[in-house]
């Protein structure tokens, strides 16, 4: 079977813009399975609204080609591709009613008044809007404005479904309850989602996969839980608050490492795919950090300081200073006893949770 | 004509900002009594005279006296007694196409400012295209007048150079150079409308439209022009109603031909002295124009921009669209530049070529004393009418931005109905009204109408001022310490002199190169335009270029100071995600 949609190789360099889209290496590219939900995070500029746009052929790539469902895409105008876009801002047309609005791109496929009108019905039953057809834009409240740009960008029954942070304007609740909302979207259309977002947490909620990006490339894809398992770069790490990064002087011996940092030593399993010669540094996840006010070991453990214990809501944060840095550590739901400002604790964790990622934080510069 | 938006820079928010809250919080500002004399000044010197034009159209002229006595003769012989309507007919027809040209062909280049000129530099695109508008209007006429005719300018240097034998009709001193003149001279004001509403739309939407299957051309006409018609019909009405209130234009560009219903009426208080019938044929104008503005009214809205968006700058190039609008400046610019030209140039009558540069006209122009007498009175008139209007406007502004209610709607409305209605009919209802009451014209006359014109300018200015600062500045300084009359010296008044100066400087401007009222209003005295209109009717000689080119430059310097004063210091609110390409 062929994949949904393929990007092969992008390039695209802005006049002016300092970090070129996919410059590095052999472009950016990416391929995605029909009826997958693929998400692009990363933080501001990192190209993944480029990435987005590209696709959706509102810029025309440097170099590299785009296919979708095996046709060559790349030369074509967005009026000509099979995919359609929910823009950040939804961009509804105010002088079309929202019925009119959904209908917009099958008048423009020749679909006749009545059957448009039907199938604009269905789409706007399908967001949970069925019966406001006949509604002004400005009569919609900013989750309806949402729906509305779903129903829009789905009656024209796309190949792939470009999400341009669709839900970023939304409050926390309503965002959340889209998500579960989009995630069944995609269960009931057969269509190819990507899904553009800075949210870390959304993405993990309703993608298959995730692409994360940095400076006009890709750091990694993956599946949600093994980019939490498994980050392959620091920034990857430091993008999803992983955990604490230590970085060092490090030696490998029979597929085990030795990173030694500032005042303290960490040890844990090489994995198969980190190369030699790569930078590398050590991600110690928060949550897998144990506290105890026993001796310190020598390896994978670290004695420090409280200096403040924070309850975010959900759990318990332990702010530790050691001499090698300031240790943000989860410590679940379990409230803890005697730790009052000042206390020397010592932190320590299990090998097989160090994390050994490329240290990618130079690669900028380059 | 400067309807209300040519002066709104930014996108003003129509929405009611929140209004103060605390009672106390200076009563003194806040009390109507401030927004009366401008009221006051305005009721009486254009609503109450627009009543006895209405009462005078009922009245019939014998032996060139008004007789008052009520008959609707008057409306019958507009009816059935000669050419009238069919004046009136060919002038609506006329003023429609050449407001159709005006709006057609300024909106590509508005569409290209709008959507393919970075937003850190669209103020400067906007202000070269839009300075001509405020600078004067009877020496662009003159520009006009040099370059059409079959010894003008252009049918001389297309024989010259070979390309015709025969003077070419299309720039004759006929119906068609009127029609490029008109064009002419309100390209600025359609620019200006069809701009505004189109760098207020969502840029996203035609990327939307396209995604969504619609060719460049669908997009065009499904989605911006349905969005822009606020703007274009605007630019279409306010240009028919200058046209239809402009008598000197026709008849500097058309000779005979320039036969146009405002010639008529203004000649009817003229040579013909028909005040009657005058006011009549006045009055049915005055419908015309409030039939127009209700047709915008009807036509348009329910286009609001919906949702925010972040004006993420991406355009596609448009060499084709960057070519035009530069023609486009180029041919604003070029009666202009042919005027300086024409001004240096030492040939004893207009036209070229270039023989050799001399300041000879200057020091003619310069040396007549009539011409040193009527510069006097015009700044003399300008400089009284503006303090009037500065001291009344800012006032009823002060006020206004600190009222609510029905109140403050009907003083807006009072206030800026001027702004909607041409000069000549303020100029007619103000003879009138005088006639009334028996009362000589003289200077002061030109001064009132003066002040008329530029009272609502400078308080709508600073009024947008005002009410782009926020509140809950003058609050904090109150809780400071401050008084509510400290608070508004230290804290307001500094933020708002920009934009007085700037109402100021545009007001003079105006004033100085005012023709159209001011030749009716005057008694026997003169200023420079109506100076200048004289000399015009003997002869286009160098020296009258040599003063339009003073004058012009005078003009173009005071209104761009007063455009950059009243910028200063103005945050930019509006979002711009600026030049960066890649907004995540």
């Amino acid at each position: 079977m062929t994949a949904s949609l393929q990007c092969i190789n992008l390039q695209k360099r802005y006049p002016g813009q300092e970090i070129a889209f996919g410059e590095t290496g052999d472009g950016v590219s990416i391929e995605v399975e029909k009826g997958e939900l693929f998400a692009l995070i990363g933080p501001s500029g990192c190209g993944k609204t480029t990435m987005l746009r590209l696709i959706g052929g509102f810029i025309m790539p440097d170099r590299g080609s785009i296919r979708i469902e095996g046709r060559d895409v790349t030369a074509l105008q967005p009026y000509h591709r099979p995919t359609s876009t929910v823009f950040q801002n939804y961009a509804l047309f105010p002088n079309l009613r929202l019925d009119a609005n959904v209908a917009f791109g099958l008048k423009m496929q020749g679909v006749g008044q009545a059957e448009r009108l039907k199938r604009a019905d269905e789409a706007l039953e399908l967001v949970g809007l069925g019966g406001m057809g006949h509604r002004k834009i400005s009569e919609l409240s900013g989750g309806q404005q949402q729906r509305a740009a779903l129903a829009r960008a789905l009656a024209v029954k796309p190949a792939v479904l470009l999400l341009d942070e669709p839900l970023g304007a939304l409050d926390l609740k309503l965002r959340r309850k889209m998500q579960d909302e989009l995630a069944n979207l995609k269960k009931e259309t057969s269509t190819t989602f990507i899904h553009v977002t800075h949210d870390q947490e959304e993405a993990c909620a309703i993608a298959d996969r995730i692409a994360v990006m940095d400076r006009g490339r890709i750091s990694q894809i993956s599946s949600p839980q093994e980019l939490y398992t498994a980050p392959r770069t620091t920034h990857v790490a430091r993008f999803i608050n992983l955990g604490t990064i230590v970085k060092g002087t490090f030696k490998r011996s029979q597929g085990m490492i030795d990173l030694f940092g500032a005042g303290l030593t960490l040890r844990g399993a090489a994995p198969d795919w980190l190369s030699r010669g790569v930078p590398i540094a050590a991600v110690v996840p928060r949550s897998a950090m144990k506290v105890s006010s026993g001796p310190v070991a020598e390896v994978n453990a670290i004695s420090g300081v409280v200096e403040r214990c924070v309850f975010t809501g959900t759990q318990y944060d332990l702010i530790v200073k050691t001499p090698a840095d300031t240790l943000h550590v989860s410590t679940g739901t379990k409230v803890l006893g005697d730790l009052a400002p000042g206390k020397p604790v010592s932190l320590s964790w299990r090998a097989e949770d160090v994390v050994f990622v490329e240290d990618t934080d130079d690669v900028g510069a380059q | 004509m400067v309807p209300r938006e040519l002066t709104d820079a930014g996108p003003a928010d129509k929405a009611e900002p929140p209004r103060r809250l605390l009672p106390n919080v200076a009563i003194t500002l806040e009390s109507p009594l401030l927004t009366a004399p401008a009221v006051v000044l305005i009721l009486v010197g254009v609503f109450l005279p627009l009543g006895v034009l209405a009462i005078y159209s009922l009245w019939p002229t014998v032996d060139q006296e008004i007789v008052r006595q009520w008959t609707l003769e008057n409306y019958q012989r507009f009816l059935l007694g000669g050419p009238y309507v069919i004046v009136l007919a060919r002038s609506l027809l006329f003023a429609g196409l050449a407001s159709a040209i005006a709006v057609i062909a300024s909106f590509p280049f508005a569409y290209f400012v709008a959507t393919k000129v970075p937003p850190d530099r669209r103020m400067i695109w906007v202000l070269i295209a839009v300075l001509p508008f405020f600078s004067s209007y009877l020496i662009r006429v003159l520009a006009w007048m040099m370059l059409l005719g079959d010894v003008g300018i252009i049918n001389h240097a297309l024989m010259n150079a070979g390309l015709i034998a025969e003077p070419l009709a299309l720039f004759g001193r006929n119906t068609s150079g009127i029609v490029i003149t008109f064009a002419y001279l309100l390209f600025p004001l359609t620019f200006l409308t069809s701009f505004i509403t189109l760098e207020r739309s969502n840029p996203t939407l035609v990327e939307a439209s396209a995604d969504l299957g619609a060719r460049p051309w669908q997009s065009m006409t499904q989605v911006i022009l349905p969005i822009a018609r606020t703007g274009l019909l605007g630019g279409f009405i306010f240009s028919m109603i200058t046209i239809l209130g402009d008598y000197v234009t026709p008849r500097l560009i058309g000779g005979t031909q320039g036969y146009m219903y405002s010639t008529m009426i203004q000649m009817q208080f003229g040579a013909s002295v028909q005040w009657g019938f005058g006011s009549t044929l006045a009055l049915i104008l005055i419908v015309l124009v409030f039939a127009l503005l209700l047709i915008l009214r009807w036509s348009t809205g329910g286009s609001a921009s919906v949702g925010t968006f972040t004006r993420a700058f991406n355009p596609t190039p448009a060499p084709l669209l960057r070519a035009y609008s530069v023609l486009f400046l180029a041919f604003l610019y070029a009666p202009v530049a042919l005027l300086f030209i024409v001004a240096v140039n030492a040939r004893d009558s207009i036209g070229f070529p270039f023989v050799g540069f001399t300041l000879k006209w200057f020091s003619a122009a310069f040396g007549d004393g009539m011409m040193m007498r009527s510069l006097f009175n015009s700044l003399m008139v300008a400089t009284v009418s503006v303090a009037i209007s500065i001291v009344l406007g800012t006032v009823a502004a002060v006020q206004l931005s600190r009222s609510a209610g029905k109140l403050r709607q009907a003083n807006l409305a009072i206030l800026s109905l001027p702004l909607f209605l041409p000069p000549m009919l303020l100029g007619l209802g103000l003879i009138i009204g005088l006639n009334l009451l028996g009362i000589d014209r003289g200077m002061w006359t030109i001064i009132f109408g003066h002040t008329i014109l530029s009272l609502p300018i400078v308080t709508l200015l600073v009024l947008m001022r005002l009410e782009g600062i926020d509140p809950n500045l003058e609050l904090a300084a109150m809780d400071l310490g401050a008084s509510p009359m400290w608070a508004l010296i230290l804290v307001t008044a500094p933020q708002a002199l920009p934009g007085i100066v700037a109402a100021a400087l545009i007001t003079f401007a105006m004033s100085m190169d005012e023709f159209i009222l001011t030749a009716l209003v005057t008694g026997s005295d003169s200023t420079l335009p109506l100076y200048v209109f004289g000399q015009l009717r003997f002869r286009v000689s160098p020296a009258i270029a040599a003063i339009s080119a003073v004058l012009l430059a005078a003009s173009f310097l005071m209104i761009l100071i007063g455009a950059f004063s009243f910028n200063a210091g103005r945050k930019r609110g509006n979002g711009s995600a600026g030049t960066v390409p890649t907004a995540p």
